[in-house]
């Protein structure tokens, strides 16, 4: 990704191959190799990359936490939450659709697309443009590399085109991707879990905004996934929801109006303090919240306790144990039967969850890694597997839905039921059902329910050239087979005559091989310069948060600071201003790079000040640039 | 789906020709424990065959499961992904072949219905069995009232019949036990009956299927 290493003298192709937590709220890279598992960050920064994306008036998109930061200020053009809509129709999406600030629109492929200044975006697009930021700076770790391969995760109750999403996603981003594996299974390999011999285990992922518990059993480095379930539409977004409909009731109670709660800044800014509060309440008894929007005549103070929160989401934490029951009886256990618990994703870090879940399995879960890292650090471990560094190590993975034929009278005949290990396949016969039919239409159906019309069909082909004879007499073998990476491929066969017919499942919500080609040359960021160019607009965001911060707080602080910080401090701030003004185009990364951190460290000293001082509660646990 | 009364049995052993790479004593026909090579694909392999068993009509869900994890270390494509596409094609189709076979041989109605064919005996038959068809009537009469009146996991109604079937489908097994371990001999006339209560034990379980999808609804 043009960041061949220059050793003209002896240059090997490097070829680095990572593992991807692409999440719906957050996203992050690690690596196994010599040196071990780690996540992966340039160096002095976070490894997790927000899963946001900013759409400017002109240049390229802001990736990140950069993106992030515009959520607030621009709400109308910050996509978020994008995994939720990969592989995914309008129809599949309503409850989320309310709570959006941008536009949301389907191309004529039941594709859902996001409208933003007129561009259409996909999710695919949107998640490649992520993936990149997390390949590239993971890359940068690592010092550069020619070509990227990555096992990337994906919830386990993702369906067939949700996966293929994925699969498309990684391809724009020009990542070759190695398998797609599930969040829990990555999650148990990530704990070693493999080391134990024999047990079962229940994993149980409360992401951003997806939930699944899955139950495993692992049998000498074997793992196999014995059941899932779990809500693709379930996480702790819907915590930050419950949190912003308590805000929106109290102002409403205020007198406060429908168009000013309803106004895309006032979700953004609700949405920030929603996760605030949130945190806080991890560890604090109550926390504080204020919501100061100028522009639309609004501030509002609230306290909150723990126990309020715990009340507002006490209904969706049932729903995740009902989900963890019905796991548990798909694979014939009982809570006793389970030997380890693992805790997965940020909203596993609330109190009430821990107990909740630790209640309903009778164990203590898991909880000695970041909950951040463990499905990354898990992908990673399954690409050394798969790359032929580690041969201790297996998963097993099940298909979540199961798999079928539309039959006459749109029944359903099951060829692959839910849960079942793969890759597999299954053949079975079926004939035609009137007088000299020489074709038979096939639809492809995912899902548990009896009738056709309620599954989601994966695509159709025709089986053509079947002799003449008798309705009944045909004899037509369809085989299903699954892949070792969920790839569907379905193949039907005239047996007298030998005409056979063949699809690999490409669903009908995915991108056609056309379409990605054309999507890749649109040419958005494929060089390092683009990164740079990417970084340089970040930094300078984060200076100019930084420096509101840094005036918020200047006045009242600096009796307290000695002449020489003073100094320092607004030396650094002139050059911030100056790198600012100047704009991204115009310099280059490390220069904005050493103004952004020199202005850090000239502000440090009124961070400390701000720590000690009576605020210091609003703000433990924070960088100055969160205030 | 398993009779757990069968766990304690050990499975009849039945391995597979030697290697045909390095002659070492093989496990499953689908690979070598010894060298690692995976063998040419056969057209309709014994399920049993599959996993170094002889056909038996008892099996041991944990002894199964063991046999599956000692292969599928072997044939696994994850394990061969590094090895040209030929190995990794073979390694799919093995691995799925494996694990249809498992399905096969835990599944009651599919083992059985495995062993008639191998045994050579009849068909299944077109329809309901006569001596069934009053009785499934009835059953299916009682699921859709319970279907219509709405609340189903609460029905007393449901659990009265999910009992009963329970209790239906544990007399059949025995009996098909009795008829079938140790097994017949091939062409055996006793396959006609083995037959009648495997065509019931079908529609036992398909009906058992619609209680539980009531119960969970």
């Amino acid at each position: 990704m043009g960041y061949i290493e220059l050793n003209v003298l002896d240059h090997v192709v490097k070829n680095v191959v990572l593992g991807i937590d692409l999440g719906t709220t957050n996203s992050l890279a690690a690596i196994w190799d010599a040196d071990g598992p780690r996540v992966l960050a340039p160096e002095g920064e976070s490894p997790i990359v927000p899963s946001v994306v900013y759409v400017p008036e002109k240049g390229k998109a802001l990736v990140g936490s950069a993106a992030k930061a515009q959520a607030v200020l621009d709400p109308t053009h910050t996509l978020f939450s994008i995994k939720r809509f990969m592989g995914r129709g309008i129809g599949d999406i309503q409850a989320d659709l309310a709570m959006l600030p941008y536009k949301v629109s389907e191309t004529d492929r039941h594709l859902v697309q996001f409208e933003v200044r007129g561009k259409k975006i996909t999710p695919q697009q949107a998640s490649a443009l992520i993936l990149q930021e997390v390949a590239l700076r993971a890359v940068n770790a690592l010092g550069g590399a020619d070509i990227i391969q990555a096992v990337i995760t994906v919830p386990a109750y993702f369906d067939e085109p949700q996966r293929q999403a994925t699969r498309d996603a990684a391809k724009l981003a020009g990542i070759e991707v190695l398998r797609i594996v599930s969040e829990p299974t990555a999650a148990c390999l990530a704990y070693g879990l493999d080391q134990k011999g024999e047990g079962n285990i229940a994993v149980y992922d409360l992401g951003g905004g997806t939930f699944d518990v899955s139950i495993l059993r692992v049998d000498d480095g074997v793992f196999q996934v014995l059941s899932t379930a779990g809500d693709t539409a379930l996480g702790g977004d819907d915590f930050d929801r419950c949190l912003i409909r308590r805000f929106q009731d109290e102002l409403r109670a205020q007198g406060c109006a429908e168009e000013t709660l309803a106004d895309p800044q006032f979700l953004s800014a609700a949405r920030l303090a929603a996760e605030h509060a949130k945190r806080d309440l991890s560890s604090d008894p109550s926390t504080r919240i204020q919501l100061s929007l100028p522009e639309l005549g609004l501030d509002y103070r609230t306290t909150l306790t723990r126990a309020e929160f715990e009340a507002l989401i006490t209904p969706l934490i049932n729903k995740t144990l009902d989900h963890c029951r019905r796991a548990l009886a798909d694979a014939n256990l009982k809570p006793s039967d389970l030997d380890e618990v693992v805790l997965v994703g940020g909203s596993t870090r609330v109190p009430l969850v821990r107990a909740q879940v630790e209640a309903a399995f009778g164990r203590k879960p898991h909880t000695e890694l970041n909950p951040d890292h463990v499905v990354a650090l898990g992908a990673a471990a399954q690409a050394q597997v798969l790359t032929g560094g580690r041969r201790d190590v297996l998963l097993l993975d099940v298909t979540p839905l199961s798999l079928g034929l539309e039959t006459m009278g749109g029944a359903v005949a099951k060829m692959i039921e839910r849960n079942s290990t793969i890759p597999c396949s299954h053949t079975e016969g079926f004939t035609t059902y009137v007088d000299n039919q020489t074709g038979l239409d096939l639809n492809i159906l995912q899902g548990e329910r009896e009738l056709a019309a309620n599954c989601r069909s994966l695509g159709q082909f025709k089986l053509t050239g079947i002799p003449p004879m008798p309705a009944g007499m045909a004899k037509v073998a369809v085989r299903f087979h699954l892949d070792a990476d969920g790839q569907l491929t379905v193949t039907a066969r005239e047996e007298s005559t030998g005409v056979a017919s063949t699809i690999t499942v490409e669903p009908m919500h995915g991108l056609t091989d056309a379409e990605v080609e054309a999507m890749l040359h649109e040419g958005y960021a494929n060089a390092q310069a683009d990164f740079d160019h990417r970084r340089a607009v970040e930094l300078i965001t984060e200076m100019g948060t930084m420096l509101r911060a840094i005036e918020k707080n200047l006045e009242a602080a600096s009796p307290q600071l000695d002449k020489e910080t003073l100094e320092d401090l607004a030396e650094a701030m002139v050059a911030a201003k100056a790198a600012i003004a100047k704009g991204p185009e115009a310099i280059d990364k490390a220069a904005v790079q050493a103004t952004r951190d020199s202005l850090e460290q000239a502000s440090l000293p009124l961070a400390a000040v701000l720590m000690d001082s009576v605020v210091k509660k609003a703000v433990s646990g924070k960088q100055l640039g969160d205030l | 789906m398993v009779d757990p009364s069968a766990q304690t049995t050990h499975m009849p052993e039945a391995h597979p020709a030697p290697c045909s790479g390095c002659e070492a004593q093989r496990l499953s026909p689908l690979a070598c424990g010894s060298c690692g090579k995976l063998s040419e694909p056969e057209t309709h392999p014994s399920p049993f065959q599959l996993f170094g068993f002889a056909p038996t009509w008892t099996v041991c869900p944990a002894e199964l499961r063991k046999r599956l994890m000692r292969i599928t270390r072997l044939t696994h494509p994850d394990l061969h992904a590094e090895h040209d596409s030929s190995q990794a094609q073979l390694a799919e189709h093995h691995t799925a072949q494996l694990n249809e076979a498992y399905r096969l041989l835990l599944d009651d109605v599919e083992r059985t219905e495995w062993l008639i064919e191998y045994l050579g005996g009849p068909p299944a038959s077109k329809g309901v069995p006569q001596d069934l068809l009053m009785e499934v009537m009835e059953w299916n009469e009682t699921l859709d009232d319970v279907e219509h009146a709405g609340e189903a996991a609460a029905s007393s109604a449901l659990a009265t019949l999910d009992a009963e079937l329970q209790t239906r489908k544990h007399q059949v097994l025995q009996g098909l036990r009795t008829l079938l371990d140790p097994l017949p001999e091939p062409n055996s006339p006793v396959l006609t009956q083995i037959r009648e209560q495997l065509d019931v034990l079908r529609y036992l379980v398909r009906i058992l299927e619609r209680t539980k999808a009531l119960q969970t609804a």
